[in-house]
């Protein structure tokens, strides 16, 4: 019961902020310089044909009027139409956001992997040269610009020691599996077609790794922090008085509380990634949402740049939602004081 | 025979044969910097729909590499006396992708449809087609509200769709009878196409690729046989780095024309690869604001003129590039080969500069141009340093594209200076001379001269009507020599381009209408 008050105001919440950032963004890609229906039809377009797509496209109405049909159309699924591709802004999304997903899951999996692992061994070992290591490591990840390790590692890993396929989800010779989710890993494997899958988990690994380095970097050192910090704790010490191994106490006693920090900032990197691949996906022709954003926003294709923010926003959400599920259950004092928060 | 052996042949044998059909095909894979928005010849604006459908649909007729347009679907045109009425004769052998015969009803409804949807290329047309008449299967005219010379030099942005195939997938829509013209069906139709083209629509995946998929019953057949190009995958590639990986590696065959001359210059070295330069039809000029102070003073645009370093461009900017003689680059029939040409003279500028009514208090001159145009600012730095030594301010500013289109819908708003580059839509001094120089096209970007100018006005519009090649090149050749004179740019140069392509690629012809030398049919593959 607690957990459904919980998610109830949570979603109460959200409706209000996306609403919120639904009128403000609707405002200011009104407001910024260009035609969008010259931008569309091209420079050599008739004032004509301008006037028409304008009227097609409900430009000509009042912007109270123009944010009301939008608004009223997002309830219908309607996200209006795009300037770029001619078709529904929600068909676009439904067509990138699953690749967007997949790089961003896959670099969450690498900077969980390896991050967290890191970040304790480091805290472990402190001041060591294991733990000097990682903190080196930690700093190059977060310092050196995504789009700079994208470009390394396409040229390492694609040219020099030509293992991995340089841009794209498949490779030219392999079809593509008939579209379930969009994430071609999950149809892939839905559809039984493993040589897709193989195919899109090789073309994954750059582009994610790249991605998820400065994450990988930023997480090694906050679990390393908190891991630090706990291992100081005094129950810790008495469970080293009691004789209890190390490798008992850091995946029993220490692990837990010291992942707090840490899913809230994988939380948060995830769906913030949504809109910062854009480099990444640039580098490797990645067909995703943030390129299609950033080119949206170039075009002054106001129904994409409205669609991509909700669509970020409502990420947000779910992400945030997902990291409270977590952390209750990491620490139950959390769960403990919410359920009492919702019963009174 | 061991046993072993036998079930080795066997194996080979079942490989050779389940391989066969599947054996390397001739696959062009080429870049692009842009994703592809529509593959609808009546919606298709830029460069990366241009390919697409020049490829899948045909037109009525076709540019050669000189410009000169040539049969296509059609295989003979009459003009009648008063040049109001082309009556074109199709060709009897062509068929659209589904097998059925094109006919001039195919051709009618195509037209009607670009004309309705009032999208992409239909502005050429918009004002101009009075009547369109289905004489028989095979011969259509149409009929013009006034002779307009370069009519048949737009035709190849006209491309023919199979109406039978469109009328068949349409949805309500605003179109009475024909419903939406299939304008959902074209725009959401991923491996299928109403065209009669080369090539047919095998697959698009937006974002990822688009494919195109040689067609056997092509009417112009395949002359290089089996070494024609039997597919062809275009995939957004903006990241250079990325493209040069991949053409380095084989992966990448041809690239699209938008890099960097020192790009092409790296590309040139790599082992198997080929650049190939083309002198185009792309203009960069930096137009002048002849209705703004102080540019509103023609010894000021002359003195701009006479300060620009065109060497400096030809040589550093775009090494290999004409520099411009005049609005209409040499890469179109009609220019004025005998216009006078600029060079770069300070002592002239300051003459000029001497002789303008603002002297000596010149205003502050404000030059716009794209943001990432960084060889353009390179340019107006140089201008402006130029400037600086006979004591005129120049300021540069960067602006993204919409706020340019803008700044140029109104005169009072339009910058001195907008730098520009100008591809040319059809192979006509037309397509220069009136859309930048004719008071009725003023209010766009190509048109920040503001020029407005009666004779001028005069001359282009007489240049449209007369249709007489002779009387007409006397017409341009004058407008022309007053547009140099009245100097209302710094016509600066024509873009040599390049191309790289893996060096088994044969048959590249360019040719100076945005898009029309990725023709996928002229290539093919030496190996």
């Amino acid at each position: 019961m607690g957990v459904v008050l919980f998610l109830a105001r949570r979603l109460g919440y959200s409706v209000v902020v996306l609403l919120g950032l639904s009128i403000l963004i609707f405002t200011i890609s009104r407001v910024l310089p260009g035609n969008p229906a010259r931008l569309a039809l091209g420079p050599y377009a008739t004032q004509d044909q301008v006037a028409s797509l304008e009227h097609q496209m409900g430009l000509d109405k009042p912007l109270p009027v123009q944010y009301w049909v939008y608004v009223t159309g997002l309830f219908r699924g309607d996200f209006g139409m795009s300037f770029q591709t001619r078709r529904n802004v929600a068909d676009d999304i439904r067509h990138y956001l699953p690749a967007t997903i997949e790089l961003v899951a896959l670099s969450i999996v690498w900077i969980a992997l390896f991050g967290i692992p890191l970040g304790s061994l480091s805290a472990k070992h402190k001041d060591k040269w294991l733990d000097n290591g990682v903190r080196l490591f930690s700093f190059v990840g977060v310092a050196i610009a995504p789009f700079v390790i994208a470009l390394l590692l396409q040229f390492i890993g694609a040219y020099l020691i030509p293992i991995f396929p340089a841009t794209g989800r498949l490779g030219m010779m392999v079809s593509a599996p008939p579209r379930i989710t969009g994430l071609l890993l999950i149809d892939s494997l839905i559809s039984g077609d493993m040589r897709a899958f193989g195919d899109a988990l090789w073309h994954l690994v750059l582009p994610s790794f790249a991605l998820a380095l400065g994450g990988l970097g930023q997480i090694a050192r906050i679990s390393r922090a908190s891991t630090t910090d706990v291992l100081e704790k005094n129950y810790v010490e008495a469970a080293r008085g009691f004789g209890i191994p190390d490798r008992r106490i850091m995946s029993k006693y220490a692990l837990k509380p010291s992942l707090i920090p840490t899913v809230t900032v994988l939380g948060l990197t995830f769906a913030s990634s949504i809109g910062n691949a854009f480099l990444i996906e640039q580098v490797f022709s990645w067909p995703g949402l943030a390129k299609y954003g950033v080119r949206a926003i170039l075009r002054k294709d106001f129904n994409s740049v409205m669609g991509v923010v909700l669509v970020i926003g409502v990420v947000f959400f779910v992400a945030n939602f997902i990291v409270d599920l977590i952390i209750g259950y990491l620490d139950p004092r959390i769960r403990l004081r919410k359920e009492q928060q919702g019963n009174n | 025979m061991p046993r072993i052996a036998k079930t080795a042949l066997l194996l080979a044998m079942v490989l050779a044969v389940t391989t066969a059909g599947t054996l390397a095909s001739n696959i062009l894979t080429l870049s692009s910097v842009q994703e592809v928005g529509t593959v609808d010849p009546a919606r298709a604006t830029d460069y990366t729909e241009t390919i697409s459908v020049i490829n899948i649909y045909d037109p009525l007729v076709f540019p050669d590499g000189n410009g000169v347009v040539q049969p296509k679907l059609a295989e003979t045109w009459d003009v009648s006396e008063d040049a109001l009425t082309y009556s074109f004769s199709l060709r009897q052998d062509a068929v659209f992708h589904d097998g059925t015969q094109v006919f001039a009803e195919d051709v009618a409804f195509s037209m009607e449809r670009m004309l309705a949807l009032k999208d992409g290329y239909s502005w050429m047309w918009a004002d101009l087609i009075s009547g369109i008449d289905i004489i028989d299967d095979y011969t259509i005219s149409f009929t013009l509200r006034e002779p307009f010379a370069p009519f048949l030099a737009t035709l190849p942005a006209f491309c023919v769709l199979n109406k039978d195939l469109v009328v068949a997938h349409t949805q309500p829509g605003d179109y009475g009878d024909y419903g939406d013209y299939g304008v959902e069906w074209l725009n959401t139709a991923v491996d299928t196409d109403a065209g009669s083209g080369p090539y047919t629509l095998r697959s698009w995946d937006r974002g990822r690729e688009i494919v195109f998929a040689r067609f056997d019953d092509y009417f112009l057949g395949w002359p290089q046989g089996d070494k024609s190009v039997d597919e062809a995958h275009m995939f957004n590639l903006p990241a250079t780095a990325t493209l040069k990986t991949m053409l380095r590696s084989g992966e990448l065959v041809m690239t699209d024309n938008l890099r960097t001359f020192e790009d092409y210059e790296d590309m040139s070295a790599y082992n198997g690869v080929t650049v190939i330069p083309a002198d185009t039809g792309q203009q960069i000029t930096f137009k002048i604001n002849t209705k703004a102070a102080p540019t509103d003073d023609i010894h000021i645009r002359r003195m701009l003129a006479w300060a620009f370093d065109y060497a400096m461009a030809i040589t550093e900017i775009s090494p290999g590039s004409l520099q411009s003689r005049g609005p209409v680059p040499s890469a179109i029939p009609g220019q004025n080969p005998d216009l006078f040409q600029y060079t770069q003279d300070l002592d002239k500028a300051r003459e000029e500069l001497e002789l303008s009514s603002y002297y000596p208090n010149v205003p502050t001159l404000h030059i716009v141009m794209g943001i990432g145009a960084e060889a353009w600012r390179r340019m107006a730095l140089s201008l402006q340093a130029a400037l600086a030594t006979i004591g005129v301010n120049l300021e540069i500013h960067m602006e993204t594209w919409g706020r340019m289109c803008e700044l140029a819908a109104q005169p009072e708003t339009t910058p001195n200076l907008m730098a520009i580059i100008q591809a040319p839509m059809y192979s006509d001094p037309d397509t220069f001379l009136y859309s930048m120089y004719h008071s009725d096209a003023a209010g766009t970007w190509m048109s920040t001269e503001w020029l407005q100018n009666d004779t001028v006005d005069e001359l282009i519009t007489e240049s449209r009507r007369t249709v007489d090649p002779a009387a007409r090149q006397e017409l341009l050749n004058t407008v022309q020599e007053i547009i140099v004179d009245e100097c209302p740019d710094i016509f600066i140069y024509q873009a040599r381009l390049y191309y790289a392509m893996q060096n088994y690629v044969r048959g590249f012809t360019y040719r100076p209408v945005m898009s029309y030398e990725f023709y996928f049919h002229d290539l093919w593959f030496e190996r």
